[in-house]
């Protein structure tokens, strides 16, 4: 008789993954610290915004790119106020392409640093913006009292992806962890963790 | 003498050498700001090899953007 009410652990063993460029979501990550890192303390999961939630950004970008090249065809029927020499236009147009640089690079940055940690025995939430505003929030596991998450909208169903909540007891209470790919295994990861925390 | 130097600076494509430069001047400063950030952001969490790509493309980037900054110097 097939014991249905054992526990299947193969949906998140433990197989060390190396992160790549474009990891979202890690199990058992390899080549990953973070500044207080304890010897002792291991990442267990790591997690940032799936990488689908980046596409407004780099379709806007896309277009700014090819912006040049149709203005160039419709050239004829744009009037400047004024004559510019060649020199002029060509360090405008180097100029253009390294704002378009700087704006892709400054997203991507965004998302890359924006990162969740669970080790085996704290949470770490680093949130950067703006370019100069960062947070980092870190609490331990024995003061997680509830996770859950939520998963709204079409292209998060069709993504899978979602937003990952963890109440705590300590000074900020909410720790989120947004628009992150299978919240629902992220969610299971932390509450076995909670789990073994509170029965040692 | 003071006459002719007035009149070279109000001519419009000095107004745009000028407004250019200082642009690219800003430009300059934000690039610094983006590698600094992304040493800063390297410190608190670091991802082995693309971490350290990342701050060498914020660095080949400042590195472009003062060339550009200098380029407009000599050619404009």
């Amino acid at each position: 008789m097939p014991d249905i009410f054992v526990k299947d652990d193969t949906i998140h063993a433990t197989n060390n993954q190396p992160l790549t460029f474009f990891s979202a979501f890690c199990k058992d990550p390899l080549g990953v610290r973070f500044q207080s890192q304890e010897d002792n303390e291991k990442v267990i999961l790591f997690v940032r915004k799936h990488f689908i939630t980046n596409i407004s950004w780099i379709l806007t970008g896309a277009i700014f790119f090819f912006l040049p090249p149709v203005i160039q065809i419709f050239k004829a029927y744009i009037l400047l106020p004024f004559y510019l020499p060649n020199q002029y236009v060509f360090l405008l147009i180097l100029f253009y392409y390294g704002l378009v640089f700087s704006y892709l690079f400054s997203q991507f940055i965004t998302w890359y640093y924006t990162v969740s940690l669970v080790t085996n025995k704290r949470i770490v939430d680093v949130d950067f913006f703006y370019l100069l505003y960062h947070d980092v929030a870190i609490t331990k596991l024995d003061l997680v009292e509830d996770v859950h998450y939520k998963k709204t909208g079409f292209f998060s169903s069709f993504y899978n992806y979602g937003d990952v909540y963890v109440q705590t007891a300590a000074e900020r209470g909410l720790f989120d962890f947004l628009q992150i790919p299978k919240p629902e295994i992220a969610v299971e990861i932390i509450g076995d963790l909670i789990g073994k925390q509170n029965h040692a | 003498m003071l006459e002719s130097t007035l009149s070279m600076a109000l001519e419009p494509l000095f107004i745009t050498k000028l407004i250019f430069l200082i642009v690219l001047g800003m430009y300059s400063a934000f690039a610094f700001v983006l590698s600094s950030q992304i040493k800063t952001m390297n410190a608190i969490v670091e991802i082995k090899n693309s971490s350290a790509l990342l701050y060498a493309v914020s660095l080949i980037h400042l590195v472009l953007v003062l060339s550009l900054f200098i380029a407009g110097l000599v050619i404009l």
